[in-house]
């Protein structure tokens, strides 16, 4: 009985994919038929305006949406299970602001290379790996569970300070450019981008699925499953360094978008009522994506009213979620 | 078996002394002292997670310094004082890691893996929770599991630091009746650490007393000989 | 102090009228320029934050200031001291002539009311006769604004900016819609909207090369790549402090580009490259 409702779950979760996807496309501003959608793919004409904003806007919008989606979900429940905590996220404990940190300081550096995609993804990555250590390192020491995400927030105001700091330094240009990132969006993605974006995604879920033992050995506690032999250091390390993948690819092309890696991997634990992690990777990758997709969704239905950034609308949702959860948890 | 020679246990300076000891299998021994004495030292010793001062530690013939991390938990199991329960864990997932020491990488159970699990839940009657959430069993029910999972790792030795602590009397009783039964039946060396003097006695477990910086073997029926034993610490430093 | 404050005194040669600025950076005026240079003019710091003391020591008499949140900060304690602030709302006027008018109010302060009413009928008479060459719209389609981060931000059909592209006979795609402020677009709309525009005004940057560096999607709009893209970048802190007063040569660039191919004489505008 049980043993079939996680892959009848699932299964439903793979067909709302398309779904949603399907339902983004038809929320556009911009009407198109899946006829037009099909021949924009295989007959692309350059000079068409429909295959353009098919090619051009709606597709990487479509795919970004599904990569960060599960992307930010994949690695806030790798987080939960290495902290062995329900609130821990990319969010939370600093993750994304280390990426942004070191974002900022690229982009106001001056140095061109530091402003370019590949100089700015590669600061998003470093950033959301030493903030990584760092809350790693401060985990060791601090046994409670909200003391932890009391660390991650005072980090993540310190990081906001100096990027303050590094704001008032700053020139006009390098400022806008920042404070437009800190929006989030997933607009900002070329087509041409995608085959990179998807390649370190697919690798990110990959390394995540050969920890499943470990990761599984992690629910009953590092301590328990270092009796059971697993090796902590090691596994703690290629953890942090799948998040930080997945973590900084996504802060580096949308931007923070809070919430997503907190929300989705207690929704998924909830919906699955299981603490098995190749059902959760996979739980968690669809349900982030039909999230991310029903958000920006709305996005585009409200967007002649208002001009609502992703960030803003994840947080107005994942908000109340957690609280939510907080209220279970302390009950 | 475990056999001990000249043994220094303890972090910088040294807690306890172990001559020379050697304990059988088939047996349960009784780790009893007062509290901070250095019951849980000793155990963490064996297990490797305390290092040894100086001496050499055997696990069935092989020294401890010599087994490797990957091994080691297959000769050795350990028990929790408590196990709080995992929201959405259910007792079998609970029980299969049991069984991570054998399988594979991607931690897939085996035919001979799921004959174990099976095994140890049908003669420890769990039949009826193996579906249920770990988080919403009873104390006892879970404590039982947690033992469950430490047979099911299949190990020579199976220690538990303080298994009783949380159970009522009745679930006292039943859990050390079933470690004896176990440890007969498969030939284990258990060591479970207690200050539950009464039922160690009532089920003639052989006692490992720690006091003034040693541990001796000793098997008595009289609770009183054990309480002066140990009460030679309190008198000294007071 | 703002920027349109340092054109309107420039105008009537009152530039030495001014002794503490604001903004220090963005000042054009060469004779404004080298006051700050030789200390006669004080900086007071940017916007926002200007520095109270510093003020009071530049011993002004009248403070000008654009009322966008209301009072001047310390009003009360300022004009204790017998010094007057003048809130400047020329920023709110929807008119480019209306906007030119607050002339007035400096040839009132500079005590040259005169002189600022001859020049101000001077260029209604200039801007009037530019409108009069406008004998019909053009064909040409124009967007004006850009994309900031995911949405573009045109001038609304009723803001000064639309008033000056209609005054220049040009065919604003956005003419029509309700509002003052901006109009905001999402990048769909964009992208299908301007399908066949031909020029596209203020990206509000000085190169074809920024515009994608702020925003790649730019490149695939189709006014990008074959159109012509203008930008007030000419000397950006030029158009900043004499655009308002000279609205008659704005008008005049504006309707050089909707009718000349490649209009070379401009005044404030360039054409990207």
């Amino acid at each position: 009985m049980i043993k079939k409702r996680i892959p009848f779950i699932l299964v439903i979760a793979l067909l709302l994919v398309p779904l949603s996807a399907f339902i983004h496309l038809s929320t556009g501003e911009i009407y198109v038929s899946l006829n037009d959608f099909f021949s924009a793919i295989f007959e692309f004409k350059g000079n068409n305006s429909t295959n353009v904003l098919i090619r051009e806007f709606k597709i990487p919008r479509i795919l970004i949406a599904i990569v960060a989606g599960g992307g930010l979900a994949l690695s806030g429940m790798l987080m939960q299970t290495l902290f062995n905590n329900p609130l821990a996220g990319p969010y939370v404990l600093g993750i994304n602001s280390g990426a942004s940190l070191l974002v900022a300081l690229s982009l106001m550096s001056g140095f061109s290379f530091f402003g370019s995609d590949i100089g700015i993804i590669s600061a998003a990555l470093i950033g959301a790996f030493l903030a990584g250590i760092l809350m790693m390192a401060v985990a060791q020491r601090i046994r409670s569970q909200i003391s932890l995400l009391l660390v991650g927030l005072m980090f993540g105001s310190f990081t906001s300070a100096l990027v303050s700091i590094l704001e008032s330094l700053s020139g006009e240009g390098a400022l806008k450019a920042y404070t437009l990132w800190t929006m989030g969006s997933l607009l900002q993605v070329e087509f041409d981008q995608l085959p990179l974006i998807l390649f370190i995604f697919i690798c990110g879920i990959f390394l995540s699925f050969i920890l499943i033992k470990p990761l599984n050995m992690l629910v009953i506690g590092e301590r328990s499953a270092g009796l059971l032999g697993l090796k902590i250091s090691q596994v703690r390390f290629l953890i942090m360094g799948i998040t930080a993948l997945l973590a900084g690819l996504i802060t580096a092309f949308c931007g923070p978008i809070a919430f997503v890696g907190l929300a989705v991997p207690n929704l998924t634990r909830i919906l699955l009522r299981t603490q098995n992690h190749s059902y959760l990777i996979l739980g968690n990758l669809l349900f982030g994506s039909i999230f991310l997709l029903v958000c920006d969704s709305f996005i585009q239905l409200f967007s002649r009213q208002i001009a609502l950034p992703i960030n803003a609308f994840t947080s107005i949702i994942g908000a109340p979620f957690v609280v939510f959860i907080l209220m279970r948890k302390l009950r | 078996m475990i056999r001990f020679e000249e043994i220094e246990i303890g972090y910088s300076k040294p807690l306890l002394f172990i001559p020379s000891l050697t304990l059988d299998a088939g047996k349960v021994y009784a780790l009893v002292g007062l509290n901070g004495i250095g019951k849980s030292t000793f155990l963490n010793s064996i297990t490797g997670q305390t290092s040894l001062l100086s001496g050499k530690l055997f696990l069935n013939q092989q020294e401890l310094q010599k087994i490797s991390k990957v091994n080691l938990p297959k000769l050795i199991a350990y028990v929790d004082s408590s196990f709080a329960g995992v929201e959405y864990l259910t007792v079998f997932d609970y029980l299969a890691l049991g069984r991570s020491p054998h399988t594979n990488n991607m931690g897939k159970l085996n035919t001979e893996d799921k004959q174990v699990i099976q095994e140890v839940v049908r003669e420890l009657n769990l039949v009826h929770l193996i579906e249920k959430d770990t988080s919403e069993i009873s104390d006892g029910e879970r404590q039982l599991c947690a033992v469950a999972r430490a047979i099911i790792q299949s190990t020579p030795i199976i220690l538990l630091d303080e298994p009783t602590a949380f159970l009522d009397y009745l679930n006292r009783q039943k859990l050390i009746e079933l470690l004896v039964l176990i440890a007969e039946k498969q030939q284990k060396t258990i060591i479970l650490s207690s200050h539950d003097i009464d039922i160690c006695i009532n089920n003639a477990l052989e006692f490992l007393i720690v006091s003034e910086k040693k541990i001796f073997k000793t098997k008595v029926s009289d609770k009183q000989v054990v309480i002066r034993e140990m009460e030679k610490d309190v008198l000294k430093s007071s | 102090m703002s920027a349109t404050h340092i054109g309107m005194l420039s105008v009537l040669n009152s530039e030495d009228a001014i002794c503490a600025v604001s903004d220090s950076k963005f000042v054009y005026n060469p004779s404004v320029k080298q006051g700050l240079q030789s200390g006669a003019i004080l900086s007071l710091g940017y916007s926002q934050e200007i520095s109270m003391e510093l003020l009071i020591s530049s011993g002004a008499k009248t403070i000008v200031h654009s009322a966008f949140s209301g009072d001047f900060p310390h009003r009360k304690e300022l004009n204790k001291m017998g010094i007057t602030c003048i809130p400047n709302f020329d920023w709110r006027e929807e008119d480019p002539l209306g906007k030119a008018e607050w002339l007035l109010l400096f040839g009132y302060l500079t005590g040259k009311e005169e002189q600022a009413k001859k020049l101000f009928s001077e260029l209604v008479i200039s801007y009037k006769a530019t409108m009069k060459k406008v004998k019909k719209q053009t064909k040409d389609q124009l967007i004006s604004g850009n994309f900031i981060r995911d949405y573009w931000y045109a001038p609304a059909g009723e803001s000064y900016n639309a008033k000056l592209f209609e005054d220049a006979g040009m065919n604003y795609i956005y003419s029509k819609t309700k509002g003052t402020g901006s109009y905001t677009v999402s990048m769909e709309k964009i992208l299908m909207d301007t399908k066949d525009v031909k020029i596209w005004i203020n990206p509000g940057f000085r190169s074809r090369a920024e515009i994608i560096k702020s925003n790649a999607k730019a490149k695939r709009l189709n006014c990008f790549q074959n159109g012509k893209i203008y930008c007030y970048s000419n000397d950006l802190n030029k158009f900043w402090e004499l655009s308002a007063v000279q609205p008659h040569l704005l008008l005049a660039d504006l309707y050089s580009i909707s009718s000349i191919p490649s209009p070379k004489k401009l005044h404030f505008y360039k054409e990207l490259k």
